[in-house]
């Protein structure tokens, strides 16, 4: 939610060497075994209360990797609730070059997820796990992007506004449980709109 | 689009699996229609160009379940997860892309015959894969048997860049929001029955009454995008959500 939680840019280089092939090797085993598994059921967040909560003292940047929304006249309770679904559909967000047409849709049933076909099921199926080895860097990136522009449009349709601030701030708001990040982000985004750092959408 | 989404659209086009669920009249000299049967006529206009290819787009429809439909599909998938997807019946219908009834540049025409009921426009796609979802507000419509549904023109464009389509020029964000693929927006013209191809105008063809649909969950997990307001049909409130004009 908000920004990615990227950061690794620094590491680039060890990680390309070392770590990335070995998680690679990871992600194809475990898609592939994810891709196995019938639709997942997402469901929404409980809101904690608005005093428990507390946010970092706010700086705007110009930033685009680390944000956070704001929209002039909603409370904590519907910012939380917009951003929990907004949240509900990156998670539903799949890599848009896998989303094959399907023969089935459950319209009418609560939110969920279709693993009818996975990147790593289409790619095993056709080039073996090797192929899919190759690929994991590619997928895992996709399917990274579809979950943030899900996220990013789903606020922008919801009429939020879009502001960049520091990594050392993002890191404050995202510290904690999903459930608490998703807090923090409810009182910015209900509080007083910054007079800069707007970003778009 | 970025390079990465770029290298998987070419990979992943190769060997998608094709899951159309329709039958479709192809320009010919007579078409006839079953009595049982409803039929869909559309037009759609609008490219998909990668740095390969330029396929054609179209829209996909998914028909509404009844409670028996949607638990019969639940108890389907719990006596076997990981195949009832397989043995319940299908309710998604796209057009065959390369079989439109007629083709002038980039705008096509397509006649599709499929079971009666209610039919949401649920996105656009393009060979084999779902480019847009409007699971975040879009349209339904009811196709009856033995009729001749007229949708309008679907017009489509790139969302992450201006256009120069009149119905989309205020509509489209105009910028990347980050999609590892460009997504599409789209708007309904509602061409009426007045344009009709020689063949059909004999036949029974009604304009499509359109209603609002509001928000639902991205079952098919393709890009986050809603249907353009349509005047007198569909609009937006400023809290997102979908305004439904009609009494």
């Amino acid at each position: 939610m908000g920004a990615r939680l990227a950061g690794i840019g620094h590491r680039a280089h060890l990680l390309t060497r070392v770590a990335f092939p070995a998680a690679a090797l990871v992600f194809c085993m475990t898609a592939h075994r994810a891709s196995a598994e019938t639709s997942t059921t997402f469901q929404p967040l409980s809101r904690p209360d608005i005093a428990s909560i507390t946010t970092p003292k706010l700086e705007t940047t110009s930033s685009d990797e680390y944000f956070f929304f704001n929209k002039v006249g909603t409370t904590y309770e519907g910012a939380f609730s917009d951003l929990d679904e907004c949240r509900i559909y990156s998670l539903q967000a799949r890599v848009a070059t896998t989303a094959a047409i399907p023969r089935f849709v459950p319209l009418g049933s609560t939110a969920v997820r279709s693993e009818e076909v996975t990147p790593s099921s289409m790619f095993i199926a056709t080039f073996g796990p090797i192929g899919l080895f190759v690929a994991a860097p590619f997928v895992h990136s996709a399917e990274r992007d579809a979950a943030d522009a899900a996220d990013r449009r789903c606020m922008m349709y919801k009429g939020y506004k879009r502001f960049g601030t520091t990594r050392k701030i993002w890191e404050e708001i995202a510290a904690g449980t999903e459930t608490e990040t998703l807090a923090r982000l409810a009182l910015i985004a209900s509080g007083p709109q910054p007079l800069t750092g707007a970003v778009g959408p | 689009m970025n390079l990465r989404a770029a290298i998987l659209i070419a990979l992943m086009s190769l060997f998608a699996p094709f899951l159309a669920d329709t039958s479709q009249a192809a320009d010919g000299p007579t078409i006839s229609l079953r009595s049982d049967s409803a039929y869909v006529l559309v037009r759609v206009a609008g490219k998909n160009c990668g740095f390969l290819n330029c396929f054609p787009i179209f829209p996909f429809f998914i028909r509404t379940l009844n409670a028996d439909e949607l638990t019969q599909a639940a108890l389907l998938a719990r006596e076997d997860p990981d195949h009832w997807k397989d043995n319940v019946g299908p309710n998604v219908v796209v057009p065959s892309a390369d079989q439109p009834l007629e083709e002038n540049g980039s705008e096509r025409l397509y006649l599709l015959s499929l079971a009666p009921g209610t039919y949401i426009l649920g996105g656009l796609a393009i060979p084999n894969l779902v480019i847009a979802s409007f699971c975040m507000g879009t349209v339904k419509f009811e196709a009856k048997p033995g009729t001749i549904t007229d949708l309008g023109t679907i017009v489509t464009t790139r969302d992450d860049r201006p256009t120069a389509v009149p119905e989309l020029s205020n509509y489209v964000t105009g910028k990347t929001l980050g999609d590892g693929i460009a997504p599409y927006a789209a708007a309904i013209l509602r061409t009426g029955v007045t344009d009709l191809p020689i063949a059909l105008r004999s036949l029974p063809v009604v304009s499509a009454d359109y209603r609002a649909v509001s928000a639902f969950p991205n079952y098919v997990g393709a890009p986050l995008m809603r249907l353009a307001p349509l005047v007198g049909v569909l609009a937006y409130g400023s809290d997102g959500r979908v305004v439904d004009p009609k009494p």
